[in-house]
């Protein structure tokens, strides 16, 4: 019964599509959304700084042909808020650089689409220009990973890394970065690290072709922020550099996606240095600390609400800069809040959805001042369940902690400046009472997790006889 | 319900410039559909700056290698109607696309399918009936969430089906990727 109608609805689309002089005169109207009155406008300041010629987006949205032959896609993916790709929910910590568009936006691009895509009278305005070369200007060192990596047709996503020599003969302090990727549209984000105990370098000479995978410990690495698609420059606060000690390799832990075709990949970075070294101490802490590693993760297959947590009381008064949320892929919600002397809550990041492909840092708007005696909560959530289309296991299987991107991991890592300076080290000491706790238990935790494994593995030897 | 010949549809549907059960192809070569020498004929419905669309290449050309010698045939449907000639030349050159493309201008293919997205595949049996329609596989969750790896290859699965002579057990899936658009398909029928 079904294709004697398949004449007829096509037959109304043809109809349909041959009266675009209609839909032309409709657009006319004053209600009726266009793409020259409406829609641009929204394409250029949302979109374009990734979907235009030579980007890491896969196509264009600077044009109407560009925009109109997406219509729906473009309708579907800001309705769910896939597009612009921004994980941290509205309204709940504001930051820098969020590729976030409004409710009202996204009323717009669905009542165009179903519209029938209108062009409208006049012309769209200008687009946007970019720059083409540096954005902060003239770098004082550009980095270049010191083989390119090919990254196959298909496959699993690649997570590499790529120790890189640093040719600077004293320490130096970033003030502000720029990453470029060369395979734009493989390369979806890379944590930049400073490593001076060589080991990455060790990894990367057990490892044949260029750079390595995994998650190998590295003593003493530092983190220099990162990179993921949509980023621009990164410029750190006032007086607080980044330390980028003399001989380090400095490191790429690059995430790629393969594409279809095959891409070569040399990834450069440019680096700008402070005159001086940081005046003031940047405190970074983790809640819980150690990546998670004492705080019980142990997750039964199945499992869809397994949660841990940790908090942490301020001694003296931080300007709180930004957060950093960790976990691989069951991870699923992250919450943090600061509970208040007052009794009041100051919201500082919620994740619903935790994607790991997103590995972003969210760097607040304006740092959020929290006085002594704040308490600072943070919630990770993980769903272990064959539901969960990120689960790298199927059917799922017990997860414990570990390095291995089957493994988990679970922390909310915040850096912070101190208010006054002279309070560095007392919010260092209150942190250290709760990382050696962790510490202390991540030793038991340990050993559960080794005991558990061997039990695993002889149920499974005997089950397979 | 869904059993009338494919050449009906085709007659009723579209202008293709030759005979209406034949397709001519991007290099000037025809193809029947349906196709009396095949068990099977795929057609896979592909835009050429879909990134989904493009990830799954490589295992487009691995179920058209595997299966090739097994009675079955596969064809390219590139619908976007604003492409241009060397643009899906280009793009079967950047992925090594050697299975053969129609340019589906007027949408006649996306009409005889009902595809809606891109990639999509369309699975005929010998008689022309439309014995399967939907994802390749569930390597896509949804948009932005692909798995480690496909789970369910639900168009080996037909195809196993379709050769083996037995009924499509799931005969249409939701496939994930970029809608299908008219766009540009209107100025076409308006030209002479």
């Amino acid at each position: 019964m079904k294709t004697p109608y398949v004449p007829i609805a096509l037959a109304c689309g043809l109809a349909l599509l041959s009266s675009g002089t209609a839909l032309a005169a409709d657009s006319t109207r004053d209600d009726a959304v266009t793409f020259n009155e409406h829609v641009a406008t929204i394409m250029h300041e949302r979109c374009a700084s990734c979907h235009r010629p030579d980007q890491a987006a896969p196509f264009s949205l600077l044009t109407y042909e560009d925009a109109a032959k997406r219509a729906q896609l473009i309708r579907a993916v800001t309705g769910t808020r896939y597009m612009p790709p921004w994980n941290a929910e509205p309204g709940y910590g504001k930051f820098k650089g969020e590729r976030r568009i409004t409710d009202q936006e996204i009323a717009t691009l669905a009542a165009w689409a179903e519209a029938g895509a209108p062009e409208g009278p006049g012309s769209a305005p200008a687009p946007p220009t970019f720059s083409a070369g540096w954005l902060l200007g003239e770098p004082d060192l550009v980095l270049s990973m010191e083989e390119p990596f090919t990254i196959p047709a298909d496959g699993p996503d690649i997570y590499r890394n790529f120790p890189t020599r640093v040719p600077t003969t004293e320490d130096k302090w970033v003030r502000a970065l720029q990453f470029r990727p060369q395979a734009r549209t493989v390369v979806h984000h890379s944590l930049f690290k400073a490593d001076t105990s060589g080991k990455a370098r060790e990894f990367d000479a057990r490892d044949k072709t260029p750079g390595y995978s995994g998650m190998g410990p590295i003593p003493g690495k530092r983190s220099l922020s990162g990179w993921a698609v949509g980023g621009q420059a990164r410029v750190f606060p006032e007086g607080s550099p980044l330390f980028l000690p003399a001989g380090s390799d400095f490191l790429f832990e690059s995430h790629f996606h393969p594409s279809g075709k095959q891409e070569t990949e040399r990834s450069s970075i440019a680096l700008y240095f402070a005159d001086k070294p940081a005046s003031r101490t940047r405190l970074s802490f983790q809640l819980p600390p150690r990546f998670g590693s004492g705080a019980g993760i142990d997750i039964a297959p199945g499992d869809a609400s397994f949660t841990i947590g940790e908090s942490f009381t301020l001694p003296a008064p931080v300007e709180l800069y930004g957060v950093t949320p960790h976990a691989h892929y069951i991870g699923k919600e992250f919450k943090s809040w600061a509970e208040l002397p007052d009794g009041s809550e100051v919201p500082l990041i919620w994740i619903k959805d935790w994607d790991f492909t997103w590995q972003d840092m969210y760097v607040y708007e304006e740092p959020i001042m929290l006085p002594a005696g704040a308490t600072i909560h943070s919630r990770i959530r993980y769903d272990n369940s064959a539901e969960n289309p990120r689960n790298p296991s199927n059917p799922p299987k017990r997860v414990f902690w570990g390095r291995q991107s089957e493994d988990e991991m679970g922390s909310i890592i915040y850096t912070a400046l101190p208010a006054n300076e002279s309070d560095a080290k007392a919010i260092r000491e209150a942190y250290s009472v709760i990382n050696k706790r962790h510490g202390r238990q991540a030793i038991e935790d340990s050993r559960a997790r080794r005991a558990a494994k061997r039990a695993l593995a002889a149920r499974a030897a005997s089950s397979g006889q | 319900m869904i059993n009338l010949p494919v050449a009906f549809l085709l007659l009723a549907l579209t202008s293709l410039p030759l005979s209406a059960s034949m397709l001519i192809d991007v290099d000037g070569n025809e193809h029947a559909l349906p196709d009396p020498n095949s068990k099977a004929t795929i057609v896979y419905f592909v835009t050429q700056d879909c990134p989904i669309s493009n990830r799954f290449m490589p295992e487009i050309r691995r179920i058209c290698g595997e299966y090739s010698s097994r009675d079955t045939r596969c064809l390219m449907a590139y619908v976007d109607a604003t492409a241009t000639a060397d643009q899906i030349r280009e793009h079967r050159q950047t992925y090594d696309n050697t299975v053969p493309a129609v340019h589906d201008l007027n949408h006649a293919l996306v009409a005889l399918a009902d595809a809606s997205v891109t990639p999509e595949a369309a699975l005929f049996d010998r008689a022309g009936n439309l014995a399967y329609r939907g994802r390749i596989n569930n390597f896509y969750a949804d948009l932005g969430t692909p798995r480690r790896q496909a789970t369910k290859h639900d168009l080996r699965d037909a195809l196993e089906d379709v050769l083996a002579g037995r009924a499509v057990s799931q005969p249409r899936t939701q496939a994930i990727g970029c809608f299908i658009s008219k766009f540009g398909t209107a100025q076409l029928q308006e030209t002479p």
